[in-house]
């Protein structure tokens, strides 16, 4: 009898992450990659490269699950197990790494959040509505527009000695004072120092609003490894943020923990990646609602077809 | 001679009573059909961005409507009594769809504390403009309203016995009676939490005489939000979540919601904001990590309890 494995894929709007581990929950096998707009691809690529790190223990997995953005459609891809949000994801996988963490603000590409956990249960949670505002596809086009790496964006901000306040109630706002302030004479680190506390002070009023945050507190998402959003954080809530190492897989590992509690188990291959997987769209005309319905197809046979709002677009 | 009933706003409260009525009276009516794309799309075009979305659907259902009857019933709403006041939209509905649409036939009546139109008037002069005779609108009005007390009695009873009876995890959907029933502002959410198991428990099912809000605020000013805080203070201990179903961009909720969300404490509470977006991507995250909570919560809670009963 072959030892079980589990494999966890996370595939948010901006990155796709995945980790296989064992029935210990260590993981033996992780990888980040961009989603660049086409999630079936960047998990083909993500299994892939699983596969290269693993291919001489030939191992048995036995569950997949999945979360993320586009969980369903890579959940019909990959015959997932699991199915399952992103919070409750990243608060078990943060758990599991911080067993005694209260408080996780994540900020990832699209969506902030923030999750509450008292006794290891999540009791509360809160997302960004509609607006981006301070995530991270709002920093690294502002780093575009300063002409600065995203990856050196946190550590030019802690050099700076005084930063200028922007305004951090919406992007589009915080973009023109940047431009205002920038024009008027201010250092490009002083400038980037304070976009790092407007993300800050603007997360704090919008996801945050009126929660209370206990320590610890565990900062993830794209956004963390940010040092100077972590500096911002630190200073505004006077406590210690802690950044874990892998932060950026708790949603991978949360979601493979849970499709090992599942107990399901579903025959998985990494020959996956080789399969061609294609997905068109199409309305629906069987009633007045007009529903856009995603048909995913493998080899050009259709293996599932969603997003319809009653049973008549399943007939189409 | 046909009636339009539009299945929107006043209709989730008052329909029954209206059908009723007509019914008694022998009048054909038509009730539009529910609320789906078109009707959306078609009450966007007709209204000013401004309008919230049960406005918009409202004129939609007009839209629908207009070819289909001879005339078609938009009464006006002002409130009952000084203190009962309802939202503003109530007041101004006969007249933005009167001079929205073109050569349309409409039959309203017109409740309005401040001029003494209190309702059995209102259906008598209904009753009149149809054609009828005053004694006869009188005995339907009566017996509609007998009929509709009882419906409601009987809606009441159902849901208490559900709390009572079904082991289910029940979650309390604290919203206006427009929002809780259309097709697609509430039925979506009502949906996803059939799915997981959940009985949704409507927050206007509740019938009580003695207003309570002022427990929670004395400064409340529509009725309809007060009717919603006398259900909550009901409703509260008998569910496991609360979820408060908004349509964007309602400004009586966006105070009251506030007010509840600050001073509920002890329950599982999510604010959720219906707007145009079409995908329903976000509400299924969101109510899915709520059921998550409140399972989670309850896995917990047992747990513990059997420890504490062992030790």
């Amino acid at each position: 009898m072959k030892d079980k494995y589990y494999l966890g894929v996370d595939i948010g709007s901006i990155s796709t992450k995945g980790v296989i581990i064992d029935e210990e929950d260590n993981i033996i096998a992780s990888d980040y990659l961009w989603t660049e707009g086409n999630p079936i691809g960047a998990v083909q690529k993500l299994i892939n490269s699983l596969y290269e790190q693993v291919k001489d223990k030939d191992i048995n997995v036995v569950c997949v699950g999945t979360t993320g953005s586009a969980r369903y459609l890579i959940g019909k891809i990959l015959d997932a197990g699991v199915v399952k949000n992103e919070i409750t994801a990243h608060a078990i996988g943060t758990m599991n790494k911080v067993p005694d963490v209260r408080t996780i603000i994540e900020i990832g590409g699209q969506d902030s959040k923030i999750i509450l956990i008292d006794k290891n249960v999540v009791v509360d949670y809160n997302m960004n509505t509609i607006c981006a505002a301070g995530t991270g596809a709002f920093l690294s086009s502002q780093a575009k527009r300063l002409g600065v790496n995203i990856e050196d964006f946190g550590s030019i901000a802690l050099t700076s000695k005084n930063s200028p306040k922007l305004s951090a109630r919406c992007s589009v706002f915080a973009e023109s004072d940047l431009v205002h302030k920038l024009q008027m004479g201010y250092k490009k680190e002083d400038v980037i120092r304070g976009l790092c506390d407007a993300i800050v002070s603007n997360y704090l009023n919008n996801v945050a609003k009126g929660k209370k945050l206990y320590s610890p507190i565990v900062f993830q998402g794209g956004v963390s490894k940010n040092i100077g959003v972590k500096k911002a954080f630190e200073e505004q809530l006077e406590t210690e943020v802690t950044v874990i190492n892998d932060g950026h897989l708790m949603g991978a590992l949360g979601i493979a923990i849970l499709a090992k509690k599942s107990k399901i188990e579903k025959p998985f291959s990494f020959q996956i990646k080789d399969i061609k997987f294609k997905t068109i769209g199409s309305e629906c005309n069987g009633c007045s609602n007009n529903c856009e319905i995603v048909n995913v197809y493998r080899e050009d046979k259709i293996i599932d077809r969603y997003g319809n709002k009653c049973d008549n677009g399943l007939k189409v | 001679m046909k009636i339009g009933i539009p299945r929107s706003l006043m209709f989730h409260k008052l329909g029954y009573l209206w059908i009723k009525f007509f019914e008694n009276l022998n009048i054909d009516y038509i009730i539009s059909s529910n609320t789906n794309k078109n009707i959306v799309d078609a009450g966007k075009k007709l209204t000013t961005d401004e309008n919230c979305i049960p406005f918009k659907i409202h004129m939609g259902h007009i839209n629908y409507l207009k070819d289909k009857c001879d005339l078609i019933l938009v009464p006006r709403f002002l409130g009952t009594e000084k203190d009962k006041q309802e939202c503003i939209k109530f007041n101004s509905i006969y007249d933005v769809v009167k001079n929205s649409f073109i050569d349309i036939n409409l039959i309203e009546y017109d409740i309005d504390y401040t001029e003494n139109k209190y309702e059995i008037f209102e259906f008598i002069n209904l009753g009149n403009k149809l054609g009828k005779k005053r004694i006869e609108s009188l005995k339907a009005y009566r017996k509609a309203k007998k009929q509709f007390k009882e419906y409601n009695l009987k809606r009441f009873e159902n849901q208490k016995s559900i709390i009572k009876t079904s082991k289910n995890k029940k979650i309390l959907l604290l919203g206006h009676h427009y929002n809780l029933y259309d097709n697609v502002i509430g039925k979506p959410v009502v949906k996803i939490l059939k799915k997981y198991n959940i009985d949704p428990i409507y927050s206007d099912i509740f019938i009580s005489k003695k207003d309570r809000s002022e427990n929670i605020s004395t400064t409340l000013y529509w009725n309809s939000n007060k009717e919603l805080i006398n259900s909550l203070l009901y409703y509260k201990n008998k569910v496991d979540g609360i979820i408060i179903l908004t349509s964007f961009p309602c400004g009586n909720d966006c105070l009251v919601n506030e007010l509840i969300m600050r001073k509920v404490k002890d329950i599982p509470i999510i604010n959720i904001v219906i707007d145009e977006l079409n995908s329903e991507t976000g509400l299924i995250t969101r109510l899915e990590s709520f059921i998550d909570i409140i399972n989670e919560r309850s896995n917990h809670f047992e747990k513990s309890d059997k420890f504490s009963k062992s030790r």
